[in-house]
């Protein structure tokens, strides 16, 4: 009996990438963790390293992380994660401000058997949500990544020269989302006080219309302003950019994580080295 | 009453539509749903009504749809004999409307006007029926103003409405309120649909239209050559067909591949042409029309595509004709036309689309919204990338399109006609289904969640059905081979292309695919699916089956 053997080569090979290609899509889709009831779900890529924690705004699914978290995942362990009631999590308790958010994430962390420190990368209003939970535990963040983060300051500034951006209608507060809670989970982040950590923030300078051109001044401003507060601080600011950087420049966002590991390993190795002395 | 089947079966629908728009209760949050549901049910109504009520009788000697002549031995006038068809079918499609408009819409809260509404399905069945009968013995120039009158009249109604700017420059003009204007012009369309009908019941009762004999036998050799003409353009058999294989493919395209091509370029016209008043278009409609426009031939590919692998498109019959399956080809031989044939009508469909969409834009459009779409990409992908991602995308495009035309090839080979029925359902299935379907899905307020949480399993579920679909492809393709349906060759020629294509679509996907993880994974494994194996395997069983029965 012949064999067809270029039919059979043909089968084999094509169904050899259909497997690889289903187990690649099973090991990198997001898992469903039980928080007290609270379906959350979280994707954790990588399998050593530090544990970092990507932050954004719940209206943005996790996803929106993808090129990043698998980049920064050969050198750590990297959480994203859709926030309580946004993506593919169940709704949790509101008011749905900062402080919920970070105890949310805080339990979170744990149900999913990551110990602490934790590295918190916030882009965007993830930025105030990264500092809020900073301010909550202390003892267990290493490091804080901001990457064009929403500032309190140019929230207020926007409430006094342009107060037909950033309009919150008494529906949307009564509802108690996460943007219905934007202003006070702001207020929050201003009370928050950062631990003795490093921070990087990365502002980005690109206009997006002109419009956002008159306003890029000020959000620089008031980046340089609140970086004053932070002893050991870095500032990067990118023309390459606007707000959409996460997309636009995602190496840049890499090589910060990355340089923020490295900054930590070494404080930490340089607070053993001095508590063996 | 011949149809009587179909209008019990119409009165049935409509009476179960009316019964599940009562039981259901409109406040819920599928109310855009239901809305949808019940235009496209209403619309569909008339639609049937106006083919139930078409009053006309097939004439094997010249193959039309005349008058039916058995009805002038009745002892009545020419006037009642005209008048009494249009009259039922203006009843009917009335009937049709007022039930929709007073039994079920109400359900859902809404009370549509009887008054204009009547007059313009009224008209519209007049102008129909006239027509059927003015356009009796010019079948095709006939099928063109149906077609169109039927277009028109689909989209027509939007001129009643208030807040169409058309109707207000109207009334300005004439000094008139919109809808009266626009209810003065149905009464003289339907005043002179009525005297059209009358005179060609008249002349049909006569012996024919006796004033326009000259017309009557010069127009169809004059029809027919300008058609020869035109298709011997568009496909030249100038080069020699010096081969069976040659003159096959050059029968395939000029029988069927144009279809596509002359459907697109039509499309195109309809939807551009308007443009052309209505200029400059907003930069929100300019960027719909084209992503319509870019669309068009993917579906039209769907469409045809149920059909493209029959031995004549044009045949009722769905079984070979003898002169068809006695031709000196191989089974794989018809298949290569057919697929030939297939890239050709792609190629050419987006040739057309490619250069004249850029024109209109340019023309009426407004570009700001496809600049800001070239932004976005622009800080989406690397520079590299970026220029390579067109001409990548139009290949996947016209390598889809082409998919969609051969991919049911074994519908038509097979000659079937429940096959037929399962693929034209599926086709008005996805057509119909697929918008109400993403409507009502997208009311579902648990439904982003429940969709983001894909289950670990399921790939694993998916990679195992594929392997078995290739596992039965390979068993299928194999016994075709020792049936001598399928060469050697002819099977490694095709898994090359599939391969090619495959490559060049996950490319494309990897490349369009901006963020890593189970997201750029999962367009890879479209990518996989795209191109048939099992169905392109059993092409050719279906094709020589179909061929010796």
């Amino acid at each position: 009996m012949r064999i067809a053997f270029v039919p059979l080569l043909f089968c084999v090979l094509v169904v050899g990438w259909a497997w690889f290609v289903a187990g690649h899509i099973a090991s990198t889709l997001p898992r469903l963790i039980d928080v007290e009831g609270q379906q959350i779900r979280m994707l954790v890529a990588g399998q050593r390293g530090p544990v970092v924690v990507l932050d954004t705004f719940g209206a943005a699914s996790s996803d929106v992380w993808g090129t990043i978290q698998w980049r920064c995942a050969r050198f750590g362990r990297v959480l994203s994660y859709d926030h309580g009631g946004t993506g593919g999590s169940d709704p949790g308790p509101r008011p749905r401000d900062a402080r919920q958010i970070a105890m949310e994430l805080h339990r979170a962390l744990r149900a999913a058997g990551l110990e602490p420190p934790y590295l918190l990368v916030g882009y965007s209003f993830g930025g105030p949500y990264s500092r809020v939970f900073a301010d909550l535990f202390p003892n267990e963040v290493s490091g804080l990544v901001l990457v064009d983060p929403s500032q309190e300051e140019m929230f207020d500034w926007l409430k006094r020269h342009r107060p037909d951006l950033n309009r919150i209608s008494a529906e949307e507060r009564a509802e108690q989302s996460e943007f219905g809670c934007t202003y006070r989970s702001l207020d929050q982040a201003r009370q928050a006080r950062l631990p003795a950590i490093p921070v990087t923030l990365i502002t980005a300078m690109k206009p997006f219309g002109e419009r956002d051109r008159r306003l890029r001044p000020q959000w620089l401003a008031s980046h340089q302003r609140w970086l004053k507060q932070i002893p050991d601080a870095r500032h990067i600011v990118t023309y390459q950019s606007d707000h959409g950087i996460i997309w636009e420049e995602p190496d840049l966002i890499v090589d910060a994580i990355r340089d923020m590991v490295d900054r930590v390993s070494r404080l930490s190795l340089h607070s053993q080295t001095h508590g063996d002395h | 009453m011949e149809n009587r089947r179909g209008w019990i079966a119409l009165g049935a629908g409509g009476l179960l539509c009316a019964l599940g728009f009562r039981l259901v209760d409109p406040a819920r949050h599928l109310r855009e749903t239901l809305d949808a549901l019940g235009g496209v049910s209403m619309g569909l109504a008339i639609f049937v009504t106006f083919i139930l009520a078409t009053i006309s009788e097939s004439n094997r000697r010249e193959s039309s749809g005349l008058f039916p002549t058995r009805l002038f031995t009745l002892p009545v006038s020419t006037f009642t004999l005209a008048l009494a068809p249009i009259a039922f079918g203006v009843l009917g499609v009335s009937v049709v409307y007022v039930v929709w408009a007073r039994l079920l819409w109400p359900a859902l809260g809404r009370m549509l006007p009887l008054d204009w509404p009547l007059l313009y399905l009224a008209t519209a069945m007049a102008c129909y029926q006239a027509t059927l009968w003015a356009l009796a013995r010019l079948p095709k120039i006939r099928l063109l103003v149906v077609g169109t009158g039927g277009t028109l009249f689909a989209v027509g109604w939007l001129l009643f409405r208030d807040d169409f700017a058309g109707t207000t420059q109207l009334a300005d003009w004439l000094g008139l309120p919109g809808r009266a204007a626009w209810c003065g012009l149905l009464w003289m369309l339907l005043l002179g649909a009525l005297a059209l009908g009358f005179m060609a019941v008249e002349a049909q009762r006569r012996g024919g239209w006796t004033r326009l004999g000259w017309w009557r036998w010069t127009w169809p050799k004059f029809s027919r050559r300008l058609f020869e003409t035109l298709l011997d353009s568009l496909a030249p058999a100038r080069r020699r067909l010096n081969s069976p294989q040659a003159a096959q493919l050059w029968f395939e395209w000029r029988r069927h591949g144009l279809l596509l091509p002359v459907a697109t370029f039509g499309l195109l016209l309809i939807i551009m042409m308007p443009a052309l008043w209505l200029s400059p278009l907003s930069a929100d409609t300019t960027t719909l029309t084209v992503s319509w426009v870019l669309l068009m031939p993917l579906l039209l590919a769907f469409a045809f595509g149920q059909g493209f692998g029959k031995a004549d498109l044009w045949s009722k019959q769905p079984a070979m004709s003898l002169f068809f399956a006695t031709r000196p080809l191989s089974v794989e031989d018809r298949i290569g036309a057919k697929m030939k044939a297939g890239l050709l009508a792609s190629v050419t469909s987006w040739l057309l689309v490619i250069i004249l969409t850029p024109l209109w834009v340019c023309g009426c459009g407004d570009w700001e919204s496809l600049a800001r779409l070239w932004a976005t990409a622009t800080a989406l992908y690397p520079g590299a990338t970026l220029w390579l991602l067109p001409p990548l995308v139009v290949v996947c495009l016209i390598l889809l399109t082409w998919r969609l035309l051969v991919g049911s090839l074994y519908v038509g080979f097979s000659a079937r006609n429940w096959l037929f029925g399962v693929a034209a359902c599926g086709v008005f299935a996805a057509v119909l289904g697929a918008p109400l379907t993403v409507l009502a899905l997208n009311q579902q307020p648990d439904l982003p969640r429940k969709l983001l949480r894909v289950p670990s399993w399921l790939p694993w579920v998916l990679a195992l059905l594929f392997s078995v679909k290739v596992g039965l492809a390979f068993i299928v393709a194999i016994w075709a081979r020792r049936r001598g349906w399928l060469s050697p060759r002819a099977l490694n020629r095709y898994l090359a292309i599939w391969m090619a294509v495959t490559a060049s679509l996950f490319v494309t996907a990897w490349l369009v695919g901006p963020v890593q993880g189970w997201m750029k994974w999962s367009l890879a494994w479209l990518a996989l699916l795209a191109m048939p194996l099992l169905r392109a395997a059993y092409a050719p069983v279906a094709l020589a089956r179909s061929r010796g029965r």
